[in-house]
């Protein structure tokens, strides 16, 4: 079954998620005396099938959904696009 | 993906699909901003790619339409956007000014939230506005006030140059 998710939102979990563990990762290397290495940049490669979808109201932009592929699905014919994110250390 | 989804499937022009991204990243950044004050922040988004295969026409009116291809279907257009981290002095130059009173009351409150001065204006003359990057009086500002300016703008949306200047004089 294949999912879908707006761009934004995935954005947001992805970063939350790396936020937490490169905070830990910092903190951990705090502590210790030897030089450790550190995550600078963080590239996210995803297949995912782009649409823009409708919304109710014209106001609101409408939301750019990504659906991901199912690892347990065939891919059908159609080709699918792909998002890169790359996030940096502040 | 069921065909619901299918259906649901937009065309767009390109300003679509790049306002539509900037409006998702920029949901994306406030939402970490805001989790920022309790949470803290140590990573932020430095660059977007997105690689889509679409369907490309040109509508009676000029119009270039896309449509992101569905699942079951194939097309050899493919489009390529990447959007790169703006500089905070390159975002100063186009930067709309949203500052004003110090202190905003209610009624000017108010004031801000309903007086929409192209409130009038068919769907058409708002995107024909649009197109020319004119949101607000302050984006009309934003163009020198000439009688020449004034045509041109008023040749291109189809909105009287009278009124346009009466935009100006705000």
């Amino acid at each position: 079954m294949s999912t879908s998710i707006s761009l934004g939102h995935l954005i947001q979990l992805v970063v939350a998620e790396l936020n937490q563990t490169v905070a830990a990762t910092i903190a951990a290397s705090h502590l210790e005396t030897v030089e450790a290495f550190q995550v600078n940049d963080i590239e996210l490669d995803l297949p995912a099938h782009v649409q823009l979808r409708t919304t109710p109201s014209t106001a609101i932009a409408a939301p750019l959904m990504l659906t991901l592929p199912s690892a347990l699905e065939t891919l059908s014919v159609g080709r699918l696009g792909r998002v890169r994110i790359t996030i940096k250390l502040e | 993906m069921s065909d619901d989804s299918a259906d649901e499937n937009l065309e767009w022009e390109l300003s679509d699909l790049v306002d539509a991204i900037a409006a998702e990243v920029d949901s994306a950044q406030d939402t970490l901003s805001l989790k920022s004050y309790s949470r803290g922040l140590s990573l932020s988004l430095k660059k977007l790619s997105l690689t889509v295969e679409v369907k490309a026409r040109r509508t009676g009116d000029g119009k270039l339409l896309f449509r992101t291809v569905n699942p079951d279907e194939t097309s050899a257009t493919v489009l390529k956007l990447e959007f790169d981290q703006v500089l905070q002095s390159q975002l100063m130059e186009v930067r709309k000014s949203f500052e004003g009173a110090a202190i905003a009351d209610e009624t000017a409150i108010a004031a801000a939230t309903v007086d929409d001065p192209f409130a009038d204006l068919s769907d058409q003359e708002r995107r024909s506005l649009e197109i020319l990057g004119i949101r607000s009086i302050d984006d009309l500002n934003r163009y020198p006030k000439s009688p020449q300016i004034i045509a041109e703008i008023s040749r291109k949306t189809g909105i009287e140059a009278s009124q346009i200047h009466r935009w100006f004089s705000k």
